[in-house]
């Protein structure tokens, strides 16, 4: 087993998102420096440190908290507002935040399929996309995704009722978690020298 | 008295290793072999691969730095903007702390 395949298997161990965008370099820097014990250890703590901590940018607790309350008063205000005069009356009872709840899962999943998108497009091309350019664009995709979102809603097969309409795409919707679970695995498999353009 | 907020500390463990990269990329950039040649001639200490890469990876998910078109596998980074404010924060508190401690030994 030769030096590069053991570097190999020991990158094979990282989270696939990190792995795609650093294994060339570890791999390059690793036929430069030798692969000794010590680097190989090094390389094994690093990708269960990887996977405990990862190095994606993440919101803090306080943060996360404070984005998703606004998040999800945007979400009320917008089901009270276009869902009619008829919801006014409960839009602080359970049903209200149910609904807003499911445009709140909706939009997320609208909003976060193009940026994982960009992500990957970025990454093919040898410029990866910044945490700042990310977040942007999740805001930018989250205001256009709550817009699609509702208009869909408001000419969505004219012959239903409101109640009806409220009821498809109010809990009824809920197939959409199934998608997150594929969403982490939609990546590129790590094949080496794949971000060199020679 | 209310302090600064050393942003790097954030980055816990990787903190020390972070720290060291930035300096390393202080003068021009570098890929990852000249970084690691580099910070054994200033600090003594060699960073492994997966080490460096991990601090690699989590000053650039913060834009602390860049990574720099090229060709070859041996990618280059450079410092930002952002970076380079805090590196200078970080060195400044170093300088602080540094000096009260030669401050206390020698009263001692």
């Amino acid at each position: 087993m030769t030096r590069t395949h053991i570097v190999r298997l020991l990158l094979a161990l990282y989270p696939a998102r990190w792995r795609d965008r650093y294994a060339d370099e570890v791999t390059a820097l690793v036929e430069q420096t030798g692969l000794g014990v010590r680097q190989g250890l090094d390389l094994l703590r690093g990708a269960v440190v990887e996977w405990g901590v990862p190095s994606r940018v993440s919101f803090s607790m306080r943060e996360s908290l404070r984005w998703f309350t606004a998040a999800f008063a945007c979400c009320v205000v917008v089901t009270v507002i276009f869902d009619g005069p008829a919801q006014v009356g409960r839009s602080v009872s359970v049903d209200a935040l149910m609904g807003a709840a499911s445009v709140m899962l909706r939009v997320y999943l609208l909003a976060r399929i193009p940026v994982l998108i960009l992500m990957q497009v970025g990454r093919r091309a040898g410029k990866p996309i910044t945490a700042d350019e990310r977040w942007k664009a999740q805001l930018l995709f989250g205001v256009l995704a709550m817009l699609a979102d509702r208009a869909l809603a408001a000419s969505f097969l004219p012959g239903m009722s409101q109640q009806q309409i409220g009821e498809l795409f109010g809990s009824g919707a809920d197939w959409f978690v199934l998608l997150p679970a594929f969403l982490p695995n939609w990546q590129r498999p790590y094949t080496p020298s794949s971000h060199s353009a020679t | 008295m209310k302090k600064n907020h050393d942003e790097l500390q954030d980055l816990g463990r990787f903190s020390e290793p972070a720290l060291l990269i930035l300096i390393s990329l202080a003068d021009g950039p570098k890929h990852g072999y000249a970084m690691t040649q580099d910070i054994e001639q200033v600090s003594g200490q060699k960073l492994g691969p997966g080490t460096l890469y991990g601090g690699i990876a989590r000053l650039e998910a913060r834009g602390w730095i860049e990574p720099l078109p090229t060709d070859d596998r041996r990618r280059p980074y450079r410092l930002t903007g952002a970076g380079h404010r805090v590196l200078k924060h970080r060195l400044e508190s170093l300088k602080a702390v540094a000096k009260i401690g030669a401050q206390r030994l020698a009263d001692a």
